[in-house]
């Protein structure tokens, strides 16, 4: 297997301080109060010591539970009543620069260390506790500086997710298998109008690569040979490609519950997903489109007898983000939605359903009467041919499926996942808009799937929105791929947002 | 009522000052656990707390079980209340911890840092730190 830096192995590093105060001198007036020997400097060495360390163990114990989060040793700052901290104290600040992505205080009356901290250094820092969050939040949002405010600690959760998620875009590195021009495909024209901007944006990179020489890297042992690149030594599968192949696609036979696919079809389309790490190790990629339509055009995808379905299956569930159609920026809400929420999106084309009595327009996309139909209007469906199996998280069983040829000739192989088990389930799907600027994010319950036992791009998930004609209007200005994930992950999502600074629009 | 308490104050009072002075007089020849058994009194007698109603080990959770007894709240509730203002994150019991070590301090003449308390988890560590602490006072 290829070293593939993945994503959502990416680290947020979380830097807990303590601001202590310690007060010189025992006196009682506006701000303190209580009996004489709680009003001593003794007292407060051994007060704020113990509070230290009642933060650092519950609060900070709770967060080093969190998968994906760093905490970074806390550190303890004391302050006089004189209200500023010596160079020694600042110092242990400075040393934690550039090793921590986020700095989380709290302490009595350390909102102007907090402050001059990000100010100086230009960190992003966040106020836990009632009085710092709401004041440092107040004095930094408002100076243009990047600050957050936590008010519990699910909050701080959601808060950590959110910047581990925009760290692991900065580390998103695209492998875009295009045919005829960067930016979108074909099947793809609801993409980002600047790849650019989204590296400017999100700091994710893109390499384009040519869909020719990637079909002609599909030959084994052919290196050098390829027409697209001749006498050069590239990245063409070899015999030992073919034991991975070879042992991963017995491994998905065995697997399945129903298998209408001959080995050699199944093989193929492994290969394809080898082929793709082997390619993101070699340019430090993580994440994977291709064309679609416009590689069926050439008629060289009937020459191999493959489709990509099955790679972006497979990937998606190792947690490299795999979109179809070339779609950039559906691939890049894949890879937020799986940082996000630990779990492995399945994205396909997102549409309401329309129809009269039973006849129900676009039948092409394998959708048809439903008896929910009687019932409600608000009915939407989604569906391609890539489901996989690890959509309730990385880390859950692997949903039961089936192996089904995507073609009438039999080859490419697809997966199949009965979506009608999941009834009643809830679904979060999200997309960026064309100008990285806004996320969508909407909130379903699964009424039932379709596409199970057939062939072709007709699989998928039916379920029911709040409101059919607000999602539309509102998704049209996103596009047609919608990644989703089972849960409700609203919330998260437009934390995300917060951390992006991007509207987040709600269906 | 007021003044049942405060003779019962002003008793308990007493009878901490007994223990310190037999703990003070008798250190030289005093074994580890019988220490220990003199310092359970001792803290009762500042905690307004019976021997039998200390059933943990864990320090901070007497201190809770005192402060719980002396505003008469059910167990769980006086932190949550204090948790709850989180003027500094001090909890009553922490504070009750910190002012009975100073007591300690002042009272037996040594010195318990904050140091020193900060790693002090459960009323058999705190003994060990005290004991420790008049020993090396001895010397």
């Amino acid at each position: 297997m290829y070293d593939v830096k993945k994503s959502i192995d990416v680290e947020l590093n979380v830097q807990l301080v303590y601001t202590a105060l310690i007060h010189e001198y025992a006196y009682e007036g506006p701000c303190r109060f209580g009996p004489p020997e709680a009003l001593t400097q003794e007292f407060d060495l051994m007060n704020q010591a113990e509070i230290f360390k009642m933060w650092t163990q519950g609060y900070g114990g709770a967060l080093s539970h969190i998968p994906g989060i760093h905490l970074l040793d806390p550190l303890y700052i004391k302050m006089s009543d004189e209200f500023f901290i010596t160079e020694e104290e600042e110092q242990k600040l400075v040393d934690r620069v550039g090793k921590a992505d986020i700095f989380i205080f709290t302490g009595m009356r350390g909102e102007g260390i907090m402050k001059e901290f990000a100010m100086r250094y230009h960190v992003p820092v966040a106020g836990e506790g009632m009085f710092a969050s709401t004041i440092e939040h107040a004095v930094l949002n408002a100076r243009g500086y990047e600050s957050y405010a936590i008010l519990d600690l699910p909050d701080a959760i959601r808060l950590l997710k959110a910047l581990r998620t925009r760290k692991a875009l900065a580390r998103t590195k695209v492998l875009g298998v295009t045919r005829n021009n960067s930016h979108y495909s074909m099947g793809g024209q609801d993409a980002f109008i600047s790849n650019d901007m989204v590296t400017k944006k999100l700091g994710v990179r893109f390499n384009y690569f040519s869909f020719h020489e990637f079909l002609d890297m599909m030959h084994v042992n052919e290196h050098g040979k390829n027409h697209t690149l001749p006498g050069r030594q590239v990245y063409n599968l070899t015999d030992k490609d073919m034991e991975e192949v070879k042992a991963w696609s017995k491994e998905l036979t065995d697997g399945s519950v129903e298998n209408d696919v001959q080995e050699h079809y199944i093989e193929n389309s492994v290969k394809a997903a080898v082929l793709i790490q082997k390619l993101c190790e070699h340019f430090g990629c993580n994440a994977f489109t291709a064309v679609c339509p416009d590689g069926c055009a050439t008629r060289r995808m009937n020459e191999e007898q493959f489709t990509f379905c099955f790679s972006h299956s497979l990937l998606n569930e190792m947690g490299i983000p795999s979109g179809c159609e070339y779609d950039l920026l559906g691939t890049l809400s894949i890879a937020a939605l799986a940082n996000l929420t630990g779990k492995a999106p399945y994205m396909g084309n997102t549409q309401p359903c329309i129809w009269r009595g039973k006849q129900v327009e676009g039948e092409f996309a394998g959708i048809g009467y439903i008896e929910d139909m009687d019932r409600t209007q608000n009915i939407y469906y989604s569906g391609h041919a890539t489901p996989n199996r690890l959509i309730h998280g990385f880390d859950s069983e692997k949903t039961a499926y089936s192996l089904r040829p995507f073609t009438h000739s039999g080859w490419g192989a697809t997966m199949r996942i009965d979506f009608s088990q999941f009834r009643g389930e809830t679904i979060t799907l999200m997309r960026f808009d064309p100008l990285c600027e806004k996320i969508m994010v909407a909130k379903g319950t699964v009424l039932g799937g379709f596409g199970y036992t057939t062939t072709g791009c007709s699989e998928g998930v039916y379920f029911e929105v709040a409101d059919k004609y607000e999602y539309f209007h509102k998704q049209a200005k996103f596009g047609l791929h919608m990644p989703l994930v089972f849960g409700d992950h609203i919330e998260d999502v437009k934390m995300l947002g917060e951390v992006l600074g991007m509207e987040v629009v709600t269906a | 009522m007021r003044k049942t308490i405060k003779e019962k104050i002003l008793q308990q009072k007493k009878d901490s000052q007994f223990y310190v002075k037999m703990i003070c007089e008798g250190q030289s020849s005093l074994s580890r656990e019988v220490f220990g058994r003199l310092f359970l009194q001792y803290m009762c007698a500042k905690f307004l707390l019976e021997p039998e109603e200390i059933t943990t080990d864990n320090f901070y959770e007497i201190c809770q079980i005192s402060a719980e007894k002396a505003a008469k709240r059910p167990h769980g509730e006086l932190d949550a209340a204090e948790a709850a203002s989180k003027c500094g994150g001090a909890t009553t019991a922490m504070n009750k911890k910190i002012l009975f070590l100073l007591a300690v301090n002042r009272e037996y003449g040594i010195n318990v840092t904050a140091e020193d308390s900060v790693r002090i988890d459960t009323f058999t560590q705190l003994c060990d730190c005290i004991y420790q602490k008049l020993e090396e006072k001895q010397v």
